[in-house]
């Protein structure tokens, strides 16, 4: 049984090896087609990134965003959960979240991001308030899903055990909600980030996104390319480095 | 009096289910309660352990403590078996103490044998041995009132007679606990309760002592 779990690894490994290296090999094509004006080649790239590393600029922004993501990640977690949870016990707050929820579902980044402006002006509150906003959908509906589908078997038993409101909340709907919320966890950690950049290329001053405009004003294409990969290493490293092992230990039940 | 149904009504979706039932159960009255699938046996628990109400007639029970022993065990899977015990402790007021909880869940499973799977999930463990934890859970808070539905139904012929063997011997050990035992099948409770009754199309009949003593038949 271990045996093939490691088999099965390596060949999982081996494939994504051959993914990456096909990824590369166009990548490298169309530099070399189009122009390196257009397409920085995967070797400008690099050279790009190690140039960037060596500014204290890189530092700040990369930390400015960073920050304002995390602020995002806790204003959406935070909200998304306590509105996901009374959604979930209570059919009418559902009832009245689920227009807005809807709102913010088909909502355009880019129109939030300009009305954020007008409210708050340029720099890191609009940056973060969109971010909460986009992710926070996702985060409350599967929240939601989550405590509608624990077993209502469990919660009589409890019930029967005299377990207070409080103590179901936590012993019984909190871990039955891990399993989807960690899911939109992930997603969301991918497309806060994308958010976060987007907000910070149309009206910060500072920032990942900010950095991003001004390589494109320069047309710096090396650069372009290297925060976009500072971009992949960034969403890739929050999901295995904080959120894959939050994960594994929350649902450890799960995999023994 | 420890629990005391007085002609009870009860439907679901149109179909009446338990028809004007009367029962009378004492202090250390250990009872059997025999039907058919579907016959409402369940719903009479459930009406005890206050999970549901009755549309017409009383229920009332006098009791500290009730605990149930569910036909599928209702083990938080996402908690280790002395967990799961402990959940069950911890409501108890006399319980702030976690260590004295985590020894008293300890203790609960060594009395069904299973101190061993202490710190294993429920997927870890096999279905007779997750109704076994679902036992010492039940066993643990020293309930006034015990109820059993059909707690050995999804069990194998060798792992029942096992746990009823078992299940006789903790009984005897908690004399004043009052237990309610539902089953379709009267062999089960041959040497454990005191009495019987039987419910059929929504009604009660009393159907003396010990009636599975010489029964082995499921009930048709």
């Amino acid at each position: 049984m271990g045996e093939q779990r490691t088999d099965l690894s390596r060949s999982r490994n081996l494939w994504a090896l051959i993914g990456v290296a096909g990824v590369l090999f166009a990548w490298q094509v169309l530099s070399l087609s189009l122009g390196d004006l257009l397409i920085a080649s995967p070797r400008q790239t690099l050279i790009g990134l190690v140039r960037l590393l060596a500014t204290g600029d890189f530092y700040r922004d990369f930390f400015i965003t960073l920050q304002r993501f995390a602020f995002s990640l806790f204003f959406a977690v935070l909200f998304g959960m306590i509105f996901g949870i009374m959604a979930g016990l209570e059919q009418r707050v559902k009832w009245v979240l689920e227009p807005l929820n809807r709102v913010l579902m088909s909502m355009p980044p880019v129109v939030l991001v300009m009305v954020a402006m007008l409210w708050f002006g340029m720099g890191g509150v609009q940056t973060v308030f969109v971010t909460t906003l986009i992710m926070f959908p996702l985060i409350y509906a599967n929240t939601m899903a989550g405590i509608e589908s624990v077993d209502s078997g469990l919660v009589e038993m409890a019930r029967v055990y005299r377990a207070s409101r409080a103590r179901m909340i936590r012993e019984i709907y909190c871990p039955g909600i891990y399993a989807p919320l960690f899911a939109a966890l992930s997603l969301s950690a991918g497309m806060g980030m994308r958010v976060v950049v987007l907000a910070e290329v149309l009206g910060a001053s500072s920032g990942i996104g900010y950095a991003f405009s001004l390589a494109r004003t320069n047309v710096d294409t090396p650069a372009l390319y290297a925060w976009i990969i500072v971009c992949l290493i960034v969403g890739g490293g929050i999901n295995a480095t904080l959120l894959t092992p939050m994960k594994n230990r929350v649902l450890r039940w799960k995999e023994e | 009096m420890m629990i005391v149904l007085d002609k009870v009504i009860k439907s679901f979706q149109g179909r009446t289910v338990l028809n004007g039932i009367s029962m009378r159960l004492f202090r250390g009255d250990v009872v059997g309660l025999l039907g058919p699938s579907g016959a409402g046996k369940t719903t009479i628990l459930d009406l005890i352990a206050q999970l549901c109400k009755p549309d017409h007639g009383r229920c009332q029970v006098a009791s500290r403590s009730i605990a149930y022993v569910f036909q599928n065990h209702r083990l938080l899977p996402w908690k280790t078996a002395l967990e799961n015990v402990r959940f069950a402790l911890a409501a108890l007021p006399e319980n702030d103490n976690r260590g004295k909880t985590r020894q008293s869940a300890y203790e609960a499973l060594r009395a069904v044998g299973l101190e061993d799977a202490a710190n294993r999930f429920p997927g870890q463990l096999s279905g007779g041995m997750c109704q076994r934890v679902s036992i010492a859970r039940a066993l643990a808070i020293r309930p006034d009132i015990l109820l059993l539905d059909e707690p050995f139904s999804a069990l194998d012929q060798d792992r029942k007679q096992d746990l009823l063997v078992a299940l006789k011997h903790m009984l005897r050990q908690r004399s004043g606990m009052t237990v309610l035992y539902v089953t379709h099948i009267p062999y089960d409770l041959h040497g454990i309760v005191q009495r019987t009754y039987r419910l059929k199309n929504g009604r009660l009949t009393n159907q003396g002592s010990d009636d599975g003593a010489n029964a082995h038949g499921a009930v048709p």
